[in-house]
Parts: structure tokens; sequence; C-alpha cells
């Protein structure tokens, strides 16, 4: 694997999306799981209905062919990774909440949640790992972007299944597109992935993302790319500006606090 | 703090949860949905890593998922990366830590960001360590006068190389 900052050719989505093997697609399988088995709950949370064993035959699913991958003389490099810094430390985290069920008043559920916490660590490592060794760092990155736009395209098809196309659909995936903003726009090279990961981060009306694009959008200045540079740049002085002529509280109420 | 959609409330009562059972919390995920509730209901999490950490298995759950965040950064500073890919990287970790946060994403069960957020730290760590291991292969294989003297040139030849 290399960081090639000139990679011109870009891997067509047929051949990159094979590239994680059959852990990338019991990935890719996840959003339209929840788009077949998504349901208010009537009951306790901790009630398993058919939903719930969907769910949970879904988190041995992946637990059984992650491990079986670990298991693996080529797995041995995966297996490696989780056990050392800094993968190790989520690691141990996950552990103490598996074992947390020894104390807990619902010893079950903890004990699950742990469980499904740690098969996709294992399964997201195996599918990283399997893309380390078929692919450039580049197309790493490209899988991922792949992954998000595929989760908001089922998102999608929720909305659109539940209550119609209005402007409530840049919400889709509000909870995750922004956290793959930068990589869409300084890694990306692809444009359709890296304008509809864009488009819904920028319009999910979620203000912990807004609040969290400040600080990433501000290392723009030091970006190689006069485009990024110029933006970023005038962002800070627009920022600044604002901030000595009318301070943060009114800045920030007119606008991520706008009519909330 | 009237603006936080009610998290200033369940981050008070949080605290005040976790002062009482410090060491152990009250278990995974259960101990927040079984103690806080917002209209009635229970809260799917109380929006806040350390403190969904430390309700569900104690002060020590926030400490190994901060020493991951700051690790992970630091290893970015590894001399292999392009500028815009550690740009690109560093502000991936701290939009991933501000979600974090504020939302429902690493010290709580998977959903939200969970997923999100695990993948692309994931990423950037074996990214930075392959990046790193190729380069301290890198030293051992040329430390000799001829890699010094080809400079950027021939140590981009030997990456291309020992792939």
């Amino acid at each position: 694997m290399e960081i090639d900052n000139h990679q011109s050719n870009i891997t067509p989505i047929r051949h990159l999306i094979g590239q994680a093997g059959i852990h990338g697609y019991l990935l890719l399988a996840e959003p339209l799981l929840a788009f077949y088995i998504a349901r208010g709950r009537s009951e306790g949370y901790d009630s398993i209905d058919s939903s719930a064993a969907i769910q949970v035959a879904y988190a041995m699913l992946i637990f059984i062919f992650s491990v079986g991958y670990l298991m693996l003389p080529c797995g041995k490099r995966a297996l490696v990774f989780l056990l050392s810094r800094p993968t190790v430390y989520l690691l141990l985290f996950i552990m103490m909440c598996i074992f947390s069920f020894s104390w807990s008043e619902k010893p079950l559920y903890s004990a699950f949640m742990g469980f499904q916490s740690l098969a996709y660590l294992i399964l997201l490592t195996v599918i990283l790992d399997r893309l380390r060794t078929n692919c450039t760092a580049q197309d790493i990155v490209e899988w991922l972007l792949l992954w998000m736009v595929w989760q908001i395209f089922w998102g999608l098809m929720v909305r659109i299944v539940r209550g119609g196309l209005t402007y409530n659909i840049f919400a889709t995936g509000r909870l995750q597109t922004g956290i793959l903003f930068f990589l869409a726009i300084y890694i990306s090279r692809r444009k359709l992935f890296r304008w509809i990961v864009m488009a819904f981060a920028l319009f999910s009306g979620s203000n912990k993302m807004y609040a969290g694009m400040i600080p990433g959008a501000f290392l723009g200045i030091f970006s190689e790319s006069r485009k990024i540079k110029l933006v970023s740049s005038v962002g800070v002085v627009v920022l600044i500006s604002g901030l000595i002529c009318f301070g943060l509280k009114p800045i920030l109420q007119e606008t991520v606090f706008h009519r909330r | 703090m009237k603006y936080t959609s009610g998290r200033n409330w369940m981050w008070e009562k949080s605290l005040d949860l976790i002062r009482e059972k410090p060491f152990l919390g009250y278990g995974f995920v259960s101990g927040e949905r079984d103690r806080i509730f917002v209209g009635g209901v229970n809260t799917i999490s109380v929006h806040c890593m350390p403190l969904s950490a430390a309700l569900g298995v104690g002060i020590i759950g926030p400490l190994l998922l901060f020493l991951y965040f700051v690790e992970t950064t630091i290893l970015c500073f590894g001399k292999n990366l392009p500028r815009d890919w550690l740009i690109g990287f560093l502000a991936t970790i701290g939009i991933s830590f501000v979600f974090s946060m504020t939302g429902p994403g690493l010290g709580g069960r998977v959903y939200g960001g969970w997923v999100a957020t695990v993948f692309v730290m994931t990423m950037i760590c074996m990214i930075c360590k392959t990046q790193r291991s190729m380069n301290r292969e890198l030293q051992d294989t040329t430390s000799d006068v001829e890699a010094v003297w080809w400079g950027k040139l021939g140590a981009h030849c030997w990456q291309r190389t020992l792939q």
C-alpha cells in the first residue's frame, strides 16, 4: 500500500467494491437489513422481538466471519494490529463493556451490546486489512466513501418509503455523514462521492457536525490545493471579523442555533 | 446552555450518577438507559463519550477512549504523510471527537456515529502504521550512501519496490 499524492487513475466502482471480499459485502448488507427490519419499539428497549433477533444473528455472523479471518495466516497482521496501540485501548474498553454484565442490572443486554461492539470492531479491522493488502491508500479512502454513499442511498430509501421526498432528505445519515466530510474534501478524488457526502453533511442540520467542521475547515489553510486554501482563508477572515464585530453569542444564535 | 437540546440536563444528571459509582459504573448501555429519562422515556444515549463510558464501566472507560484519540492523533505526525492527507486525517479525528463528545458516538452502543467513527479512526491508524513500517523498512534497506544521494526520488522508487 502506498500513499501517492498524484494517483491519476480512479479505480472503477465495480472493482473497488469487491476489494474487501466477503467482509466488505457483510458490512454493505447492513443498511439493507436496517431498511427491511427497522421499526419502532412497542415494548421495553431490552425485549427481544424478531427485529432484535435479526440484529443478534447479524452480529454473530460478522463475528464468526471476522474471527475466522483472524485465524488464517493472512489474518495475523490484522490480529497484531488489533492488539497493538492505539486500537488496543478501544479493544480493552470494549472488553470492559462486555464484562460489565457481571455488575449490570441487565446483564444479557450489556453483554450483547459489548459483544456487538467487538464484532463490529473486528469486522472493520478485517475489511481495512483486506483493503490494505489489495489497494492503495487512496482506494481505501474511496471505499469508505463508497460505504457512506451506500448508507445514504438506503437511508434515502427508508425516508422515501416512510414520508416521501422533502428537504428533510438531507438529514439522512446526519449522525455519520459529517465524520467522512474531510476525507471527501481533502483526500477523495472521486467527484461524485465528494459532492454527495459534502451535500449531505452541509445540509444535514446537525449542529454537532457543524461545530466539528470549524477546526477542520481552518486546517485547509495549510492545504496544497489553492482552492481549499483560498476558501479556508476567506472563512477564517470572515469568522474573526464577525467575532470582533458581533461577539461569539450572537453569531452562534444566528447561525448554528438559528430558530432553536 | 439552553440551546443544548436537553444535553445539559442529561450531563448534570450523569455526573451525579457517576459520583455515586465512579469505579464500576452501572453496566454498559443499560446503565444510562435505565437512569436517564427525557420526557419520561429512556434516552438512547447521554450524547457524551466520557459520560456514557463512565456510566457504563466506570472512570477507566473514558481514560481508555481519550488515550485512543490522543495516540491516533500522534500517529498522524509520521513523516511520510503528504500534507493534504495529514490535514484530512487531523480534521477527521477532530470532527469524530467533537461528534462523540456531543452525540451518540464512541462510548456508547453501536449506534449513530459509532461505526463511522471506528471505521475512520481504524483506517487512519492502519494507514499511518503501514507508512511508518514502510519508512522503517526503507531506512533499514537504504542505509547506504546511495539512498541519501538519490534523495526523494530514490525513496519513492524504494517504496514502490518494497510493495
